[in-house]
């Protein structure tokens, strides 16, 4: 079966560059245009769809997953303050 | 208020609000990243409470257990793209 859409705006796609293997499951850098993404699948998973560093990948996340976190000063420190302006 | 210092989220990316669209529970929120528009769907509550709008600098966070990966078909030479 071959997948021919998602309903999913987030989509990266890019090439395995790091797979840290673990018994349950692995971590999988994905090297993609502008930064990395970092996926957490189960290692049976990495193995039945034959993933190795180099592989070509996209990687999807569901909008309703993204969190979003105000800047104080455009950008300078992590966290929000929704009191600040 | 406390102050977060770090979040232990592996996938961070910093980008600018491009468009907010508006429902009665929750919103959804695009944001211009370096690796190109997220989109992001949080309650309208909290819209209103961090004054997000179009403009407005924030960090697109997701844990790694969310990421999905789909393995793709090598290219082919002479394929259309």
């Amino acid at each position: 079966m071959t997948i021919s859409a998602i309903n999913s705006p987030n989509q990266f796609r890019g090439r395995i560059s790091h797979i840290e293997l673990g018994p349950v499951v692995s971590e999988v850098e994905v090297k993609i245009e502008g930064g990395i993404v970092t996926s957490v699948i189960t290692t049976s998973s990495l193995k039945n769809l034959g993933l190795e560093v180099g592989s070509e990948v996209l990687a999807v996340v569901r909008s309703s997953e993204v969190v979003l976190a105000r800047l104080y000063n455009n950008g300078a420190t992590a966290g929000y303050s929704p009191y600040l302006d | 208020m406390t102050s977060i210092v770090a979040v232990n989220a592996r996938n961070q990316f910093q980008g600018k609000i491009s468009s907010v669209i508006p429902g009665p529970v929750v919103s959804e929120i695009w944001v211009e990243t370096p690796v190109g528009l997220i989109s992001s769907v949080i309650t309208t509550s909290s819209v209103k409470e961090l004054h997000l709008e179009r403009g407005v600098t924030v960090l697109a966070l997701f844990k790694a257990t969310e990421v999905s990966l789909a393995k793709l078909q090598p290219e082919r030479a002479g394929d259309p793209s």
